[in-house]
């Protein structure tokens, strides 16, 4: 009799130890939830900017970014001209401001020949996550108004200038991250008849993190041969190597490039820009700096 | 045959008491700090805390994810992960811990709360001791702390350039809604 009870009670024990078992403690509870969980991946890139292209980072909301970006004369000038630095051939001027964290609006202003105002908007669809997303993918779009005036009367829309671009990017591995950059620029006057209005373009970017708080960021932007082959020039895409360096509010970028105008719509239209190979490069660089409204 | 019987039962029962509904989950649990340095406030906060707490065994842990941190700025979150918190090492904060004053905690009601356990930051494990208030309602169970972290026992280094920007002490507030888990 007593041997039955006994057996019973090990028997109905050895039920309930299934549901003990259960009972780690309730971190590791939360762990094996938990680490399964996709995470988003952040700091892609340094900066709204790769070196003159946007980038998929989005501002946070309510953040106002400043930014100023210089680009001096050819460095080819040698010492006389302090490799370009007394001439500035290029300043843009921007605001950019975050509404939420898939959304922001710029303005900016170059004071290239055309003297451009360019508006532009940023949305961001797609947010590289650790297992779900395997990258991130934004769009830009902007509406360009060249503010300079003309000898001649000129109707307004002979001042506008359109672009469209896709931002493809995705972070590798904790230093290394690259973005491709299909794009669209169209231009409604252009210097002459063989001139395209509308040019097509990709740029390729790649960003490597030297420290944590410095990286070196190249990019090339390859604009396709869709227009007259004499006036096409493959030299005169824009290539760009830059450093950024961040300091506690803001990223300080210096850069060379072939590039002599700083808004994508100038220097996608190659006929701008000089020969990286032939030496004729310019410094410059750009400084960022946000403000929490 | 009977008493057999009675003991499996009873015994049944006595294993399944244990088991009663005292455990409850938190989803959306949200931590902030603050940050108060001569030339900068900073304040972020992460909505996505999660946590367990059960009354019976006094239990509590929370699992916090650094790369859900808030910021006014995109910048200071990209320093934040990158540079201080380095999230792609150390991805989670987590705590476990015990409640350990008031003995009783069954009642609906407000209760101060102590609690003692280990908290992980950084990669780096801290004993630590808060005050926190709990409100246990019909269906859910609330809780909120306040204390202040520093970040040096965490091995979080500030650079010399940014002591003016970053405070020594951060202030951490946690609140968080529980609902009964179901077993």
């Amino acid at each position: 009799m007593k041997y039955r009870i006994v057996c019973g009670c090990i028997f109905s024990w050895l039920l309930s130890l299934p549901l003990y078992s259960q009972e780690k403690n309730l971190l590791e509870e939360l762990n094996v939830t938990e680490t399964s969980k996709s995470e988003q991946v952040v700091s892609t890139f340094k900066s709204t900017r790769l070196v003159l292209g946007s980038t998929t980072v989005q501002l946070a909301p309510g953040e106002l970014q400043f930014r100023v970006s210089h680009l001096f004369g050819p460095m080819s000038e040698g010492i006389q001209e302090l490799y370009g630095l007394d001439q500035i051939f290029n300043v843009d001027i921007a605001l950019d401001y975050g509404i939420n964290q898939w959304f922001s609006v710029g303005l900016a202003r170059s004071s290239d020949y055309d003297k451009t105002l360019q508006s532009n908007v940023q949305f961001a669809i797609l947010k590289q996550t650790t297992s779900d997303n395997e990258f991130s993918l934004s769009y830009v779009g902007g509406v360009n108004v060249r503010t300079r005036k003309y000898d001649v009367d000129r109707d307004f829309v002979d001042r506008m200038e359109y672009e469209h671009q896709l931002l493809l990017s995705r972070k590798f591995t904790h230093g290394f991250s690259a973005q491709l950059t299909p794009g669209w620029v169209y231009l409604n006057r252009v210097p002459t008849t063989v001139h395209p209005h509308s040019l097509w373009y990709t740029a390729l970017g790649v960003s490597y993190a030297v420290t944590p708080s410095t990286t070196i960021n190249g990019e090339y932007t390859y604009t396709f041969p869709t227009f007259d082959d004499k006036l096409y020039d493959a030299g005169k895409n824009v290539l760009s190597v830059g450093v950024d360096i961040e300091t506690g509010g803001h990223v300080f970028q210096v850069f060379v490039s072939n590039a002599t105008r700083l808004q994508s719509s100038g220097y996608v239209a190659q006929w701008n820009n000089n020969v990286f190979f032939n030496g004729d490069i310019h410094l410059g660089f750009s400084i960022m700096r946000s403000f929490g409204l | 045959m009977k008493q057999l019987i009675a003991g499996v039962i009873g015994l049944f029962f006595i294993s399944t008491a244990a088991l009663s509904q005292s455990k409850y989950k938190a989803d959306e649990g949200m931590v902030s700090f603050f940050s108060s340095a001569p030339l900068e406030d900073i304040y972020a906060e992460n909505k996505t805390v999660v946590s367990l707490v059960d009354l019976s065994t006094r239990e509590i842990a929370f699992v916090i994810t650094i790369v859900d941190f808030q910021f006014e700025k995109s910048l200071m979150q990209t320093h934040f992960n990158d540079k201080y918190m380095e999230s792609h090492k150390y991805p989670k904060a987590t705590f476990l811990g015990n409640i350990i004053s008031p003995n009783e905690l069954k009642n609906p009601g407000n209760y101060k709360v102590k609690v003692k356990g280990d908290l992980t930051i950084h990669g780096v494990i801290q004993n630590i001791e808060v005050d926190g208030e709990i409100i246990i309602g019909e269906a859910e169970v609330e809780a909120s702390s306040e204390f202040t972290v520093k970040l040096e026992d965490y091995k979080v280094k500030i650079p010399r350039l940014l002591v003016r920007n970053i405070a020594e002490e951060v202030l951490v507030k946690i609140n968080l809604t529980y609902y009964p888990v179901q077993p």
